[in-house]
């Protein structure tokens, strides 16, 4: 801890009270400074002096939280968190409230770091390949460096340098060293959406991704982004969707994909199109909004020149190539003309096929024709992807012929997320041999994880982890946030941006510093002066730190000219190539990343695998989506293992039998399948990797191709378990989860059906008193994108065990709060999706309290449903009572390897088996905040408890408070006509959670 | 009537038949009892891998939290329950048949009731705990719930255990002196002098005999109908669409009768060709306990057809879904599992020649026994499995511990019943003899 805080670690809102009027430390200072005077007061005249021999360090106060703000390094997005700290260990990752981008929320990718950083399978020191064997051995920094170094200097020129995206700091270091080096900087993501920025340049100018409005658009028009999932800057985006969707006329999002993706399921109407049919399609509306007259606000040759490019178009070719019905092309294109705001977008790996830039581009025309540049996208702060499949390309023919002796991977796993197509592992195999002479290390990968990449690597330099690391991010202008330490290392590990100034300096040309800390600080004496905050660097930095980040929001909305060049005019309208390689006439293969697995970069944090997938509810496991007319053909039914295979490899996974996807299509999700990383991974492995299986053939040199292979599907062998967490995909007539129809109440957004509102039955005995609080919660479903962030906080915080598949096969599963969803059928563009999150209810009228033999459960005068764990014999009667089926139970003792028990949450007690749990509400920030309330003479106010899942939800859709406070959120909320408690009208259970019931619109 | 006063036999023939059973045993007894003994070591083993590894080493799992072990218990406490009815109840109404009939019921009385009581034990997942369902007086004042079905539970059955097994004991101790004055060996004298309390038969034994016998038959009347009443409770007061009914305790009440009747015909069949009881256990025994048979599984049939008249009339969504899954869906094959053992099958009693052939009453008490565990799973895993919320809907699978220690059940039980029938008399002496003419007359040609 004493490196920690001379590393000049700041520490926010340590034990400051709420209105700053005295701290608990200033409070134990005077009343140390009191009892003294009184001891020396009585005490014999003899004056003394006492000094105790105070072990620990000024800012490690046991039991005390220390938080500390930093930069989200899961994704490119960039959100601003907060971690907190206790005893010198991160324990809890959450959204920093400041940051711009998520505004306090964070997806479950974000929070997971924790187990990424306590990752049991991390690589604990430097590790050399022990010559001619897969295995290694350790050796020391030193020596690493040294031979790193070596390497390096004997290398000049033919250095290739391989990352994953990098803005600020960190960006500008790798453009020094490969400047000092003459090296070949390449930037790999496979999610990056390359395409949709390339468009950018070509229409505005401006090589860039637009940053999307959601909250300010009426009808959104959608090609296949998840941007309520994993696309570009998911929890910005699905923030921005919620406080649309809270809007009296809640935003409206027409959907395009093939298969149902969450987002597909939250949009209004979701358009199954065929795959391939994307830019058709999207031609197809660009047209029928030129016919509607649109366009008139464009610069005269502007609206000629698009009016040109689809004249060859016709709405029937379009509708029969997409499969979309005519009707609803020109429904679509009248919803868009006729809002006052719109937005059209495209990206996801349904728009990743050859003609993906063609799309975007026509995607960026119909915002032009829509006046949507300016309001709904803006394109004066654009993120800039680095990512670009033509160096990639490049660099891979350069290590094939052996024209690079030294290649560093860092923060990029190429060999598995890149298309086995682009034979990267031979490139690797070819450079070697050609460079085996040198006796030099060849491959040196500065990965904390033992995964594809490190396997092929000579030397292994494992880097810290972003938690315990200096360094920023500045992902759009005006947004810049740093990334500091919150802990000392776990293990022997070394910062990257340390490790390249070290084999700098060690191969004769230093970079100017050779801490990367003192790097990150002068690259910001740019941002220092830009600010003009006035007052020292230092003074600023240490402010700086305390936020997250410097944000200067007005750069955000700037406007932008635009200048629309003539070759945007030319691009290519075919439709997506396809390759059939080893699998003519077979299906389309459409991989996807989702909230659990996204590329499989987080493949070893047992958290992500325990989350459901949201639409399909499989869990652990990997899938292959297909339609019941594919299936049968091929005699395939659900669960059985299938083969999809094609020239490049094939991959076994079980098949879940769903209407929820094209005939023509396989979707399988992509991250699954990893041959190392760690015994997570290993779990879900026997997959294969979908991404081999992608052809590079049509690769446009944009962003990685996702789409675009056609691959044979065929019954496998075996008795694969799918792990289908869901009982019943539909709800009947329980009204569990309930929807209000907008549109039917002229004005009104608030539903006043005949079922909606909520009615407090008449009670036939005495009520509960609840004399000071009585903790409510708050899930408004018109914000509930179903994404699972809230449990992946849940389990963070409340020391949750990751079961297992096996156990969640048993039905054992442990979380304490699930995201049930039901489909209401009907044809696809009419399905009706409905997430229903679903915790402990904390019943006024609990079942399951009166049942409990010895007092387990009870109820306490503050609403809550308490557990004593202690006193829990396990006769788990509570749970065959509780309606709502949320209560777990302790079937094994679970273990949390180490060190991933370093993560515990030392407020909550670890259960032992034949134990039943429970959600609490997060009773532990209950109690704390009400001490502080205690400390300071007033009552918990609202919003000052936040529980976990309620922190964690990226759109906010749960809120948390007192209900006796007639002023908190959740009384105001109690009285919305759409607000519902679930079955209390059946058994008059009382909850204490209130839904508030999705909106939607009959007629979309 | 025909009955043992009738069939030529005399009071040293009784005493000579029934003592018989206590002659050294052979080696198919030991080879009985082996087996026993080695199920009852399957089940310890069972549950020891339980202790050790939590519960989830049984089958259960949400939303089904009670499965195998709580049907297990219920199916013994009911198989108790006829034990209590044959020898109290029957007692108090004089029904001369139960005589021959009612020590062997009264065995499986206590032994079913102690092997109902590991069950809870066996279920719960932290035993060693389990005594906190006990009111004890502790420094902290923990009192457990007197408002949950489980405490309620905890002393019917108790309470149950302690008055049966003295009811079963007291009525002994006249047959356990007549064994020790025929002992042979040197222990069993000593083990029948201690048990047999000193009795002398004079008569103030006799009296003091008869008013405990009276008294305890009395007390035990009540528990007939109290303890699987509150067993029933388990479920009523519980909130689950097929359990939250009224009519669960008289319900349960039949059905417990209903199904320890046909287990003490299972048991006395093979006992009675084993050691020749024919002339003490005649047919006409077997014919009324037919007839009780027919009674309980007409009341059985009846709580089954107005569970669903309940359901239907209630218009509630979830009770009506209940009720329309168990006869339809995934589980349906317990549902008409235990229609035909326990509605169907024993209607071919109303037919005479059937209610008298002790081969096919031995296949249907069997086939009863069936149904009635069929239908306590019923209740218990089709109603867990089809709760209120669709999400949580769910099955299970048996694992080999949950059947490992359902086998030790049966051992357990078996092994004190086979213990019983080599060291106590299975008949009652005292009791047959009350009903027969007097001492060294000529067999009567017809009394009454």
């Amino acid at each position: 801890m004493s490196e920690l805080m001379d590393s000049g670690l700041v520490q926010i809102n340590s034990n400051k009270s709420a209105d700053g009027s005295m701290s608990r430390r200033s409070f134990l200072k005077v009343l140390g400074a009191a009892s003294a005077a009184g001891v020396a007061g009585c005490a014999d005249n003899v004056k003394q002096k006492v000094y105790p021999n105070v072990k620990g360090q000024d800012d490690a106060i046991p039991g005390t939280a220390v938080w500390y703000r930093s930069t989200c390094t899961e994704c490119s997005a960039g959100c601003g968190i907060s971690v907190r700290t206790r005893e010198g260990r991160a324990v809890k990752i959450e959204g920093n409230g400041e940051n711009p981008l998520n505004r306090g929320g964070l997806c479950s990718l974000g929070q997971s770091a924790l187990q990424g950083l306590y990752d049991p399978d991390r690589v604990r020191q430097p590790l050399e390949r022990v010559a001619g064997e897969s295995k290694f051995r350790p050796i020391s920094w030193e020596e690493a460096y040294k031979r790193v170094a070596t390497a390096l200097k004997a290398s000049k020129g033919k250095v290739g340098v391989v990352t994953g995206e990098h803005t600020g700091a960190m960006d500008e270091l790798l453009g020094e060293f490969s400047k000092s080096f003459r090296a070949d900087h390449v930037t790999y993501d496979s999610l990056q959406p390359v395409a949709l920025a390339e468009a950018s340049e070509l229409v505005f100018g401006t090589y860039g991704i637009p940053r999307y409005r959601f909250d300010k658009a009426d009808v959104v028009l959608n090609f296949g982004a998840d941007f309520l999932e994993t696309w570009v800057s998911p929890v910005e985006f699905a923030r921005g969707w919620a406080d649309g969707r809270r809007r009296e006329h809640p935003v409206k999002v027409f959907h395009v994909e093939p298969r149902l993706s969450l987002t597909a399921a939250n949009a209004d109407a979701w358009l199954r199109n065929k795959p391939g049919s994307e830019l058709a399609l999207a031609l197809g509306v660009l047209k029928a909004l030129v016919d509607r007259g649109l366009g008139k606000n464009l610069a005269g040759d502007v609206l000629s020149n698009i009016k040109s490019m689809v004249r060859g178009v016709s709405l029937a070719e379009a509708s029969k190539d997409s499969e979309v019905p005519e009707e609803k092309i020109l429904l679509v294109a009248e919803r868009l003309s006729k809002a006052k705001h719109s937005l059209v977008v495209a990206g996801g790996s349904a728009a990743s096929g050859s003609s993906a830039v063609s799309l975007m581009a026509v995607t960026h025309f119909m915002n032009l024709i829509l006046s949507n540049v300016g309001s709904t996208v803006n394109i004066s702060s654009m993120r800039k992807p680095k990512t670009s499949m033509k160096k990639v390309r490049a660099a891979i023919k350069k290590m094939k012929k052996g024209d690079l002796s030294l290649v560093l991977v860092d923060g990029s796993n190429p060999s598995f997320t890149l298309p086995k197509d682009y034979g990267f592992d031979y490139a690797v195999k070819e450079g070697k041999a050609k460079n085996a002479e040198s006796g030099n290390p060849y491959l040196v990968s500065f990965s904390s994880l033992l995964d594809e990449t490190s396997q092929l690597a000579d030397l292994i330099l494992p880097s810290h982890h972003s938690l315990e690391s200096w360094g920023d991010s500045r992902p759009y202008e005006g947004v810049n946030t740093l990334i500091q330490p919150v802990m000392t290392p776990v293990f022997d590990t070394r910062a990257f941006g340390d490790s390249l100034l070290t084999l700098s300096q060690g191969a004769g040309s230093a970079l100017g510093t050779d801490s990367y800390e003192a790097y990150v600080k002068a690259s910001w004496q740019d941002i220092y002066n830009e600010a003009s905050a006035g007052g020292s660097f230092e003074n600023w930095w240490r402010k700086t730190l305390e936020a997250g980040g410097y944000y200067d929001t007005s750069k955000l909305e700037e406007r932008a000219r635009v200048k629309v060049s003539s070759a945007a005019y030319k691009i290519s309208l075919d439709g997506d190539a396809v390759s059939d390689k080893g699998a003519k006439d077979g299906l389309m293969l459409l991989p996807f990343p989702s909230v659990k697995s996204f590329d499989g970069r987080a493949a070893n944090r047992p958290w992500l695998h325990e989350i459901p997938d949201p639409v399909t509810q499989i869990v652990w496991d990997s899938w292959a989506e297909i339609h019941p007319d594919t299936a049968k053909s091929r005699g395939i039914k659900q669960g059985d293992f299938v083969v999809v295979r094609n020239h490049y490899g094939e991959v076994n996974v079980p098949a879940y039998v769903t209407d929820h996807v094209h005939p023509g299509v396989v979707a399988v999700p992509l991250g699954y399948g990893h041959a190392h990383l760690g015994r997570y991974a290993d779990q879900v492995a026997h997959a294969g990797n979908v991404m081999s299986l992608i052809s590079a053939e049509h690769d446009a040199g944009g962003g990685a191709l996702l789409k675009g292979a056609l691959v044979e599907v065929m019954r496998g062998r075996g008795d694969p378990e799918l792990v289908k967490v869901q009982g019943s995909d539909f709800q009947g007539d329980r009204e569990l989860a309930r929807s209000t129809y907008v549109d039917d109440h002229h004005g009104d957004d608030h539903g006043h059906g005949g079922h909606h509102g909520h009615h407090e039955p008449k009670q036939m005995y005495e009520q509960r008193e609840h004399p000071l609080y009585e903790w409510t919660l708050t899930i408004d479903l018109a914000a509930c994108t179903g994404c699972s962030a809230c449990i992946t906080a849940c389990y963070a915080e409340n020391n949750i065990p990751a079961a297992g598949k096996d156990v969640w096969n048993e039905g054992r599963e442990m979380p304490w709060l699930r995201i049930e969803r039901y489909f209401e059928e009907g044809p696809s563009e009419e399905l009706k999706v409905n997430f229903l999150p679903m915790m402990c209810q904390h019943c006024n009228n609990a079942p399951c309290e009166p049942v409990c033999p010895v007092f387990a459960t009870y109820h306490n005068e503050e609403g809550l449903n308490a557990m004593v764990y202690n006193r829990c014999v396990g006769t788990r009667y509570c749970s065959n009572n509780c309606t709502y089926k949320v209560r777990r139970y302790n079937w094994y003792e679970f273990d949390f390897p180490e060190p991933l028990n370093l993560q515990l949450n030392p407020d909550v007690t670890k259960r032992s088996a034949g134990v039943m749990e429970k959600c609490t509400f997060c009773v532990q920030r209950i109690n704390e905040a009400k001490d502080l309330a205690k400390d300071e003479g007033r009552l918990v106010r609202d919003g000052e408890v936040q529980p976990a899942c309620v922190q964690g939800c990226p759109t906010q859709a749960l809120s948390f408070g007192n209900l006796n406070d007639k002023d908190s959120t959740v009384s105001h909320l109690s009285h919305d006509k759409r607000m519902y408690k679930v079955l209390d009208h059946h058994i008059n259970t009382q909850p204490s959670v209130q839904y508030l019931e999705r909106k939607r619109y009959r007629e979309v | 009537m025909e009955s043992a006063e009738e069939n030529n036999v005399t009071y040293k023939d009784v005493n000579d038949i029934v003592l018989k059973m206590l002659e050294p045993p052979t080696v198919g007894w030991y080879v009985l009892l082996g087996l026993c003994i080695s199920g009852v070591a399957i089940g310890a083993f069972c549950f020891s891998q339980q202790l050790l590894h939590g519960m989830g080493m049984a089958g259960i799992a949400h939303p089904i939290m009670w499965g195998v072990y709580i049907t297990n218990f219920v199916f013994w406490v009911g198989i108790a329950h006829s034990g209590t009815l044959i020898s109290a109840v029957l007692y108090l109404f004089r029904a001369k048949f139960r005589m021959p009939i009612y020590r062997l019921a009264e065995a499986m009385t206590v032994f079913a009731v102690m092997t109902a009581g590991l069950f809870p034990l066996i279920h719960v997942g932290r035993p060693w705990f389990a005594y906190w369902l006990m009111p004890y007086p502790n420094e902290r004042a923990l009192w457990p719930n007197f408002r949950s079905p489980l405490l309620w539970d905890v002393f019917a059955v108790s309470t149950y255990f302690t008055v049966s097994a003295l009811f079963f004991i007291v009525g002994l101790v006249p047959d356990i002196a007549a064994a020790r004055d025929a002992a042979k060996t040197k222990f069993r004298k000593f083990l029948y002098t201690i048990t047999s309390l000193g009795w002398t038969g004079g008569h103030k034994n006799w009296s003091h005999y008869e008013a405990a016998y009276l008294l305890f038959a009395a007390l035990a009347t009540p528990l007939v109908v109290s303890v699987h009443s509150v067993v029933s409770w388990d479920f009523a007061v519980g909130n689950v669409p097929g359990w939250h009914a009224t009519i669960f305790p008289p319900y349960f009440v039949a059905g417990a009768i209903f199904s320890g009747v046909a287990m003490v015909v299972t048991l006395i069949i093979p006992l009675r060709s084993i050691f020749g009881l024919e002339k003490l256990v005649t047919k006409d025994h077997f014919e009324c306990m037919s007839k009780l048979i027919m009674l309980t599984s007409g009341i059985v049939t009846y709580a089954y057809v107005t569970e669903f008249y309940t359901a239907w009339y209630s218009n509630n969504l979830f009770e009506r879904y209940q009720f329309w899954f168990r006869p339809f869906g995934e589980f349906k094959a317990a549902f008409w599992g235990m229609t035909f053992c326990n509605c169907i099958a024993p209607l071919s009693l109303w037919w005479k020649p059937l209610r008298t052939n002790i081969t096919y009453l031995f296949i249907l008490s069997i086939i009863i026994n069936i149904g009635m565990w069929l239908e306590r799973f019923n209740i218990i895993f089709t109603s867990l499995s089809r709760e209120f919320i669709p999400a949580a809907w769910g099955g299970y699978n048996f694992s080999w511990v949950e059947t490992g220690i359902t086998i030790g059940a049966f051992c357990w039980f078996g092994m004190w019943m086979t213990l019983f029938l080599k060291f106590f008399p299975a008949v009652a002496i005292t009791e047959i003899k009350m009903i027969m003419p007097a001492p060294m007359r000529k067999p009567a040609a017809g009394h009454h």
